[in-house]
């Protein structure tokens, strides 16, 4: 069982999961090729890393819940990619636990590399690191998972 | 102003049979011309001039949503290559911080146009996933 806090290292073998926002068109299963590197380009507030989920503690549906949640967009729906933390070391990107900044969720770590200090700094190496993850790193696709706060009522209403 | 065409991906076809007659070939060119402006307009019409109109959509934790001014200047881009007859894009996506990428892909090139939230354009481009050529892209004001 894992550790209740999650603080644990990182693992070459362990899963992250980063959800994308279906309206912002960087997954789009209806397009050659469906993944945009700009889903791993740091925006401003990448401060830190690029916010990931460890699989071992959210599965991906909880990540799309957890990006509803925190979006204030009941209405969006989320893809959720898997990438397996070796592969992404492997081409220079770090992996680290992470605090979800306040928000007392446990199993947040971070892409570390992919800050937003960095990207100003280094941009061609962290382009062509996005490249790379889009392009060869990511492991399956799940969703679109949304429209949860129909789904929760209805299985309280069930309940 | 620079002709956009000159510094960006060429257009082709590779589906395209070769036609014996000239008449064949120039119809042919016309058709896959015709076949790019109408995929560029799509993109003008269905997401930026959209974008233009409800930037709202995009509001979320992690996704700062197109400025008027780049979609303005993305808007200008667009035009620019489907008037130059330049292949179209494999994608047209917000950057998440208020700007725009306007993105080509072959199998062994890609070439992404990026304007900012304040409408500097700039167009970066790798071959084989290394990126060989990052410039200004410069803008006409027509």
């Amino acid at each position: 069982m894992a550790a209740q806090d999650a603080s644990d290292p990182v693992a070459d073998d362990e899963i992250v999961l980063k959800h994308v926002t279906e309206r912002s068109g960087w997954y789009d299963p209806a397009r050659d090729p469906s993944l945009s590197w700009v889903a791993f380009r740091p925006n401003k507030d990448d401060v830190s890393g690029m916010s990931v989920w460890r699989a071992k503690y959210k599965t991906a549906e909880d990540v799309a819940r957890l990006a509803a949640r925190w979006s204030n967009r009941k209405d969006q729906k989320y893809y959720v990619l898997s990438l397996r933390v070796g592969d992404l070391r492997r081409i220079g990107i770090q992996v680290s636990f992470t605090h979800d900044e306040g928000k007392g969720e446990t199993g947040h770590a971070s892409l570390t590399t992919l800050n937003t200090a960095t990207y100003d700094s280094e941009k061609n190496r962290i382009r062509e690191m996005a490249e790379r993850v889009c392009k060869e790193l990511v492991l399956r696709v799940d969703g679109p998972f949304g429209s949860f706060e129909e789904r929760d009522q209805d299985r309280f209403q069930s309940a | 102003m620079r002709d956009p065409s000159s510094t960006l991906i060429p257009y082709e076809d590779v589906n395209e049979e070769p036609n014996e007659t000239a008449d064949a070939l120039v119809s042919t060119e016309a058709r896959q011309l015709s076949r790019h402006r109408e995929a560029w307009r799509q993109e003008i019409d269905r997401k930026l001039i959209e974008w233009g109109r409800d930037p709202s959509q995009f509001e979320d934790v992690d996704l700062i949503p197109p400025t008027q001014e780049a979609i303005r200047v993305a808007s200008r881009i667009a035009l620019q290559m489907m008037d130059c007859g330049a292949a179209p894009p494999t994608a047209v996506v917000p950057d998440g911080d208020g700007g725009i990428v306007i993105e080509r892909r072959t199998p062994t090139t890609v070439e992404s146009i990026e304007v900012t939230r304040e409408g500097a354009a700039e167009m970066v481009r790798l071959l084989d996933g290394r990126v060989a050529d990052r410039r200004a892209f410069s803008v006409g004001n027509g």
